[in-house]
Formats: structure tokens, C-alpha cells, sequence
């Protein structure tokens, strides 16, 4: 019996096999494999060119295989904003940026960039904490959660309720696209392939800001095993961190 | 385009930088730095090829001109005195990353918030403060209109040619100084044009970081920035304007402060006492050779600044502990006055 043989998966052509830094379980290394897949299954010819923050995706220009630009904490969208400013209809900006470093001294930028509709597409890391600082608290570090700097669990006071900052970029018209995913479930990975690459689609005609948020897990910092990390965030993030499409150019605003 | 153009200290910069080739500008509205993106605004509706852009905060201004220089624009982008950590933070960027950069800082009085008024008390902190990180920005002090276009040139020739970003110093009251400029005699050329850009070629792969994890691969960064430094110094000697030679009596001063010490050396020359004025129209580098030239027949300087003595720490290296040396000091936001400084030399000299 002759045996047919088909390829159904292979090593995405936009990453490098370049040993990645990340520690076991840690769901960045998930989202680096998905951008690479989602440039790869783009259908018009166009130069992309990656803007990553500060933190633990600091070392992404050696993980893609486009051109990328690593910006200073905080500031990755303004450098974004000033390539796409220079480079125009040539190029297709993807700005990956973790939560510590876009939600806490990036925020500024984010919604002024977000209120302007720059065509940017943009995807957070939130893994509920700085994780490459040494897992300290961050914007998005849920209530009584265990970081370095509260080692107490986060108190709502001084340091408030956990927000989800989707919603906040949702009442801005500027704000084409907007989705999350939880980047530690194996359905959910592949919504999120499907957000990240429809965020890039989007600017085939510069269609504007494009938001894809991405809930990881942190293992190291939450002291767990990666199986355990991930029932814990699972549970904890229930109903303050939904996952789903919000926002498409196309309908608007998804109830 | 006019040769000749009635403009501001301020305009005259934006008229200059358009004329160098400047592509785009990035400001938020700060006392000066206003009028410079105001005039650019209006010469970009002219059609003449510049992009304006008013940032959310001068910082987030700063970076934006970092991506736009990544993918080739060649950029102008000007703060003012309050601003000058988030100019610093940049300036250190820019200086890792090897790109040219044109920052205009507009000086007012200070610390704090200070007043709109013009002061050269941030001087050592530019100095100084581009240094972080063994970091260099050359440091250009114009006073006039006329000079400010002049250095405006020279700080992009600067600035692409060695690929860094460079400052040009000017204050309050050279923002706002206006006079007839001869554009024709600035040359405009020898400005570079050719460097690797992101987002460029298809199928090239190209990274800009400032992250060296590596202790060697740091090493051998700073080791190249170390060599370009040393060639910097070696081609550029700094630059400067002197007037009157072979007298005893020197006064030194730049920006606005240059433009009264030379209506008081007038007024002392009138007065039968012959001095000279030395004006270093940039600090860094400074022109060392010039100014210890100029200081041999010298028995009475006279530093004249709007600062606590910085400038005066600035020339100290090069001045003999022998040499007598008045200090003119006019601060708050105050330009100091031509009679004020014509009496306090006559009476230096008197009691001397």
C-alpha cells in the first residue's frame, strides 16, 4: 500500500531557531510562535517590521525573522508611531509590548496612539506582573496576588481594583480592532493566532489601531508549576480578564 | 526662495533646517519651541516637503523622531529647559543607536518651572548630561538669527555625518531676537544623505537595539562609540567668533549674553579702552586652541553669563590660576544690561 504523505504544520518561516530565553511554561514563547505563524498566512506582500518593548520581549529581534526594532520601557509606541509616520502604506507595524511596560509608563502613548487610529497592530503580553524585573506588581496584577513588591497579596488600597484595560481602549473610536486571548488553553491559542493575523489584515489598507491582548501565565514569578500557574490564573482572571473579539472594523462594537 | 528673510532666532532655525534637507519635526507647544513649529507649519502648507507633528508630550515626541530616523527621515526636534531629562533620555538613545538627531533646547530660567524668561543656567546639565553612558552630543551655541541658521547646518552636517544627535543651545532671548538673515551664505551641502534604514529593502532582515545583554558584545559597542568619539574630536575642533586682538582686556560670553558683551566692547572701544570679545559658538567640543590664543596678550577677563558661574567652570580648565578673572552674573531671566556691564568693567579695572 503506498502510504501519501501531506504537510500539515512546519517551522514557521518567520522564526528563527534561535534557543529562546524564556523560562519553561512561559506563555511569550506561545505569542512569538503565533506572530511568526500569522505574518507567514498574510496574503499581500508587504514589508513588516516588529517594535518590541522592554522586559521579557526585549530580546524579540532575535526570535523574528523581520526587521525589528527594540524600543526603550515605555515607549515602543511612539517609535511605532514615528516608523509608520516615515514608512507609510510600505510597511505593516506590529508592536509586541508586555503589560508592565504598555499599561503602566506606556499608557500615555497607548491611548493617544489608540485616540489617533495610528495603523498600528498591537499585541500586549499580560502576564500579571513584571515578569523580567523580578515579578513585580503591575497595572494588571490581580487582587491579593503575590508579586515582589506586595508580597502580602496586592492591596486594593493603595493600588486599586484590577482593570481591564480593553475596556477602557473601547471607548475610543480610534480603536479598530480589539481581542483577547488566553494564550495557556489550546483553543484559545488558536483564536489567538486568528486575532493576531486578522489585526495585521486589517492594515492591508491601514484600516487603523489594532489591539490583541494576549493573558499569559508567569510561572516563575507565581512560585507554581506551569500546570498549576495555569488553573490559577484560569480561575483568578474569571470574569476580570474576558477573552473574545470586541471590536472589528467591519461590525463595531461586538455586545 | 528669498536670500535675504526678516526672521526670528527661532525661525531662522526652521528656515535652515528646511534648507538642510530636514524632513520632519516633532514638538509640543512649550514658550519658543512654539514659535519654531508654528513657522515649520506654515512652510509645510507652502508645500515645502516637511512633516509637522505635535506630540502628546514632549517625551512620546522625542521617541517618535527616534522610530522616523530609524526608517530615514532626517529629523529637527526642539524642548525647552523643563523638558531637558526627557532631551537627555533620548539624546542617550539616539547616541546607542547611532542615529543623527537635530535637538533644539530653548532655555528659560529655572530650576522648577521657573519663567519664560532667558537664562543659560542649563548648560552644564547638557553638557554633562549627554554624557550618560559615555554617550556625546556635540553642543551648539548660536545668538544671533543669523547664527542660529549657521549652526543649524552645521548640526545636521554634524549630525549625519557621524551619525549622533546634536544640541544646539539657544535661549530665550536669541528665540525671539529678529534681524535680516543671508540665507546665501550658508552652503547647505556636504549633509550625507545614504544610511541603512528599517522597514527598507524586502527580504533583508535588519534590528535596531540598544540591548546588549553580553559583557563582550556591550565591550565592543562602547569600543566603537569610543572610536567615533575620537575621530569626532579629531575632524570637529569647535567653533567660535572673535573680535579684537592683541588687547588686555578679554570677555567671554555666548548666546544672547555674546550679543551684549559686544555692544559693551563697542561702547569700551568708543571709550578709548580696546578689549576684545571671545564668543564660542559651540562648547562641545570647545575651541580650546582658539581660546588659549586668544588669551596671550590677556591680563583682565571677563566672563559674562547668565548662569551661577557655569560658564565660568567651563572655561576653567584653559584659564591660568594667574590670569584675573571677573565673573558677570545676570540671572532670573534678566539679559544682562550693555551700560550695566560698560560700568562694571571701567570699575573692575579701576580698583584692579
Amino acid at each position: 500500500m503506498e502510504l501519501k504523505l501531506e504537510q500539515v504544520a512546519g517551522f514557521p518561516k518567520s522564526l528563527s531557531e534561535k534557543p529562546q530565553h524564556f523560562c519553561p511554561g512561559c506563555t511569550h514563547g506561545v505569542n512569538v510562535r503565533l506572530i511568526a505563524e500569522a505574518v507567514d498566512a498574510l496574503d499581500f506582500p508587504k514589508k513588516v517590521v516588529g517594535v518590541c518593548g522592554m522586559g521579557c520581549s526585549a530580546l524579540l529581534p532575535d526570535y523574528l525573522e523581520f526587521d525589528m526594532v527594540a524600543a526603550p520601557p515605555g515607549l515602543a509606541i511612539p517609535v511605532a508611531e514615528g516608523l509608520s509616520h516615515e514608512l507609510g502604506e510600505k510597511a505593516l507595524i506590529l508592536v509586541y509590548v508586555g503589560e508592565g511596560d504598555l499599561y503602566g509608563r506606556g499608557l500615555n502613548a497607548l491611548i493617544h496612539a489608540a485616540i489617533r487610529g495610528v495603523p498600528l497592530t498591537v499585541l500586549c503580553a499580560n502576564n500579571l506582573n513584571m515578569g523580567m524585573s523580578g515579578g513585580h506588581l503591575s497595572p494588571t496584577t490581580l487582587l491579593g496576588q503575590k508579586t515582589a513588591t506586595t508580597p502580602g497579596g496586592k492591596p486594593a488600597n493603595p493600588y486599586g481594583i484590577s482593570t481591564d484595560f480593553i475596556r477602557l481602549l473601547l471607548t475610543i473610536p480610534g480603536v479598530s480592532f480589539a481581542a483577547r486571548f488566553r494564550g495557556f488553553t489550546a483553543g484559545e491559542i488558536r483564536k489567538g493566532r486568528e486575532y493576531i493575523l486578522r489585526g495585521l489584515q486589517i492594515q492591508k489598507f491601514q484600516r487603523g489601531f489594532a489591539f490583541v491582548e494576549s493573558l499569559g501565565i508567569c510561572p516563575t514569578n507565581l512560585e507554581l508549576p506551569p500546570p498549576e500557574a495555569v488553573k490559577r490564573v484560569k480561575t483568578a482572571t474569571r470574569g476580570i480578564y474576558p477573552s473574545g473579539l470586541f471590536k472589528t472594523p467591519e461590525v463595531g462594537r461586538i455586545p | 526662495m528669498d536670500k535675504k528673510r526678516l526672521l526670528k532666532g527661532a525661525e531662522a532655525i526652521g528656515e535652515a533646517a528646511l534648507r538642510s534637507g530636514c524632513t520632519r519635526f516633532y514638538g509640543y507647544p512649550v514658550p519658543n519651541q512654539s514659535d519654531l513649529m508654528e513657522y515649520l507649519i506654515r512652510e509645510e502648507n507652502e508645500g515645502r516637503g516637511l512633516s509637522v507633528f505635535q506630540s502628546e508630550d514632549p517625551l512620546s515626541g522625542l521617541f517618535m523622531a527616534y522610530g522616523a530616523t530609524l526608517a530615514g527621515a532626517r529629523v529637527l526636534t526642539a524642548v525647552n529647559s523643563i523638558d531637558i531629562p526627557d532631551a537627555l533620555r533620548a539624546l542617550s538613545y539616539f547616541n546607542a543607536a547611532e542615529l543623527p538627531l537635530v535637538c533644539v533646547v530653548f532655555t528659560q530660567s529655572g530650576p522648577g518651572s521657573g519663567n519664560i524668561y532667558p537664562e543659560q543656567s542649563d548648560t552644564l546639565a547638557l553638557l554633562y548630561g549627554a554624557r550618560a553612558g559615555d554617550g556625546f552630543a556635540p553642543l551648539l551655541t548660536p545668538s544671533t538669527p543669523t547664527t542660529c541658521a549657521a549652526a543649524t547646518y552645521e548640526a545636521f552636517r554634524m549630525a549625519e555625518t557621524y551619525r549622533l544627535p546634536v544640541i544646539l543651545l539657544v535661549d530665550a532671548a536669541c528665540a525671539q531676537l529678529e534681524e535680516t538673515v543671508d540665507l546665501s551664505a550658508i552652503s547647505f551641502r556636504d549633509i550625507p544623505k545614504k544610511r541603512e534604514i528599517i522597514g527598507g529593502q524586502q527580504g533583508q532582515k535588519r534590528v535596531s537595539t540598544t540591548l546588549h545583554l553580553d559583557i563582550d558584545t556591550m565591550a565592543e559597542k562602547k569600543e566603537l562609540l569610543q572610536n567615533k568619539k575620537a575621530l569626532f574630536l579629531e575632524k570637529e575642533t569647535g567653533t567660535c567668533l572673535v573680535e579684537g586682538e592683541g588687547a588686555e582686556i578679554l570677555l567671554v560670553a555666548y548666546g544672547i549674553s555674546a550679543v551684549q558683551a559686544k555692544r559693551a566692547a563697542d561702547a569700551l572701544v568708543a571709550d578709548q579702552i580696546p578689549c576684545a570679545l571671545f564668543q564660542p559658538t559651540s562648547l562641545y567640543p570647545f575651541p580650546e586652541k582658539a581660546f588659549t590664543e586668544s588669551l596671550e596678550s590677556v591680563k583682565h577677563l571677563y566672563v559674562i553669563d547668565m548662569s551661577d558661574g557655569q560658564l565660568k567652570s567651563i572655561l576653567a580648565p584653559y584659564v591660568p590660576e594667574s590670569l584675573l578673572t571677573h565673573h558677570f552674573e545676570s540671572l532670573g531671566g534678566s539679559v544682562p544690561r550693555v551700560e550695566d556691564l560698560r560700568r562694571w568693567i571701567r570699575q573692575t579695572l579701576k580698583s584692579s
